[in-house]
């Protein structure tokens, strides 16, 4: 382990119990909110009893997908004081959900849905992001979702829409690397100027994960390994941001644990190695 | 160039082109589409001309909000066949897929969880041709859901004890536990396994449970489970008594069952009628 490189993977059920018997070496494990809110009726259930085994072994982030904070629907209250008393349960070392829409007139979609990057929704964003802080009574740090769709109506650059959004709330910024690319490949534009566009201080994490190429749109399935394109957009953040706490993502087609840790273990690498020329070059 | 549509004005109509049951590119063609739901009647704001695209082959308009169509439906799909295998099983990929799409149009999800999207599965199918064709199916159904929901259910302390200081025996209620579910069945099919011959007919009830990560399934007949099922609904249990014995249970059998339901922790402490756990 390399001091302040963190670390770490998104832990999937399958992967408790051997997580549980041998914690492997990496410093902090990221988890699916939702997955622990339980059913309608609320609790944890054995998830969370599982959960609270891992939180005792290293530091959890969760990592939501329903907050549901671009949609015009009104934020759910049940749901934020759900996962305030799970973050209060848990003492997470952060919340994070997206910058997109979920659902609307009642409906979940269950999909991170695009925003147009216009004033009205910056500004209704802006609204709900700091609602939701002060009933978590924390800072959100929101990620940037793939996307298909870009809307023609849109008046400024997804970039600057998060970079505003960031000043405007406080919030932090979860820039997810492969959704970078995945995005600028769909749209065209160099994946680069996404990254250079970004305030760097608002930058707070890092996520990695595989996506599918073999269609004329980029999909980002988290199916499989970071391509060579997104590690080389990964060294790019790190020259610009410097480091912060990584998590590799992997959700379909899940494969072993040690998949997972060797990906985290290229992260680790990657990040050294590109800190470490930095230094360099500074010296 | 029509104006611009509101987020609002968007929101609804892409909610309406995702989850449309024909899919994004019939419903976004233009094309008189058969008698659908209200819900699926295209909102007057049309939102179509703002999503950017171009030319080259399954990049345009109507490919690019296919990818979430098409995401929408087999991510629910996903779900339910990840909380319904021995269902799915029984009924084989199609036939579910078919129960699948049923379910999202009669109760699309309303909840932040993805759990809850299996709530009454059940429900649909005991109307759907399927389940008209194969009753027992439903009660399968029934049972994966239990499964899945005392999965999900927090753990409760027995800390009631059986009598408040206060309070007379007959009184005395009693809650099955959260992690605990008692399932009305008239097929039996506990022991059902994929690629089996339908289960026999038989009545009486499963009670599913979980204790950490160990789950499992009781066959209670007909007359105790009918006990247990008034004692979980909140019945005082010299009512429970009563009703045993005109289900002309003996004394010796109720005494059995409500210490083997006690001592497996599927019946929680006394409750009287202020509140659970009343201990004095």
């Amino acid at each position: 382990m390399t001091p302040g490189v963190h670390i770490g993977v998104g832990l999937r059920p399958p992967h408790y119990a051997e997580v549980l018997e041998d914690p492997p070496p990496v410093e902090l494990f990221e988890v699916i909110s939702e997955n622990f809110l339980g059913l309608r009726a609320g609790g944890g259930g054995r998830p969370l009893e599982a959960l609270e085994q891992v939180r005792a072994l290293r530091p959890v982030r969760l990592h939501g997908v329903s907050m549901n904070l671009g949609s015009v629907d009104s934020l759910s209250e049940t749901y934020l004081g759900r996962l305030r008393s799970l973050a209060e349960r848990l003492e997470p070392e952060c919340v994070s959900d997206h910058v997109c829409w979920t659902g609307e007139g009642g409906e979940n979609l269950h999909d991170l849905l695009p925003l147009p990057w216009t004033e009205e929704a910056l500004d209704h964003l802006s609204a709900r992001v700091h609602h939701a802080q002060q009933r978590l009574g924390r800072r959100l740090v929101l990620e940037n979702p793939s996307s298909y769709v870009a809307y023609r109506h849109s008046t400024m650059a997804e970039w600057e829409f998060l970079g505003e959004l960031a000043r405007r709330t406080g919030a932090g910024l979860l820039l997810d690397v492969n959704n970078v690319f995945v995005t600028a490949r769909n749209h065209g534009f160099p994946p680069e100027r996404f990254l250079d566009g970004l305030p760097p201080a608002a930058v707070a994490q890092y996520h990695l994960s595989g996506h599918d190429d073999s269609g004329p749109l980029r999909i980002d399935t988290h199916d499989r390994e970071v391509c060579l394109e997104v590690w080389a957009l990964f060294r790019h953040a790190v020259r610009r941001f410097g480091p912060r706490p990584t998590i590799v993502e992997w959700d379909d087609r899940l494969p072993p644990l040690s998949t997972l840790l060797d990906e985290a273990h290229r992260a680790r690498a990657v990040l050294k190695e590109t800190l470490d020329a930095a230094v360099a070059l500074a010296g | 160039m029509p104006r611009s549509p509101s987020l609002a004005e968007l929101q609804r109509w892409m909610r309406w082109a995702l989850t449309h049951p024909l899919g994004v590119a019939r419903a976004t063609s233009g094309e008189q589409l058969a008698r659908l739901p209200e819900r699926f009647t295209e909102p007057p704001a049309r939102a179509l001309p703002v999503v950017a695209a171009d030319e080259t082959p399954g990049r345009t308009a109507a490919d690019r909000l296919a990818v979430y169509g098409s995401g929408y439906f087999s991510r629910l799909h996903g779900t339910l066949q990840v909380e319904y295998p021995q269902l799915s099983a029984a009924l084989g990929e199609v036939p579910f897929r078919e129960l699948a799409a049923a379910h999202l149009l009669r109760r699309p999800s309303s909840s932040h969880s993805l759990a809850d999207l299996g709530e009454d599965l059940a429900e649909t199918l005991r109307s759907h041709p399927l389940g008209l064709e194969s009753p027992w199916l439903v009660d399968l159904a029934a049972v994966e859901r239990a499964g899945a929901e005392v999965w999900l259910s927090d753990a409760a302390l027995d800390e009631g004890g059986l009598l408040a200081a206060n309070e007379r025996w007959e009184e005395l209620r009693l809650a099955l536990a959260p992690t605990a579910r008692l399932v009305r069945l008239a097929w039996d099919v506990s022991e059902w396994s994929a690629g089996s011959e339908p289960p026999p007919r038989r009545s009486g009830w499963l009670l599913v449970w979980r204790v950490e990560a160990r789950t499992g399934l009781e066959w209670i007949d007909d007359g105790p489970g009918a006990v247990l099922e008034a004692l979980a609904r909140g019945v005082p249990l010299a009512e429970a008594c009563g009703m045993a014995e005109t289900l002309r249970l003996s004394a010796e059998a109720v005494t059995t069952a409500f210490a083997h339901w006690r001592s497996r922790g599927w019946l929680l402490g006394a409750r009287n009628p202020e509140g659970f756990f009343g201990a004095a």
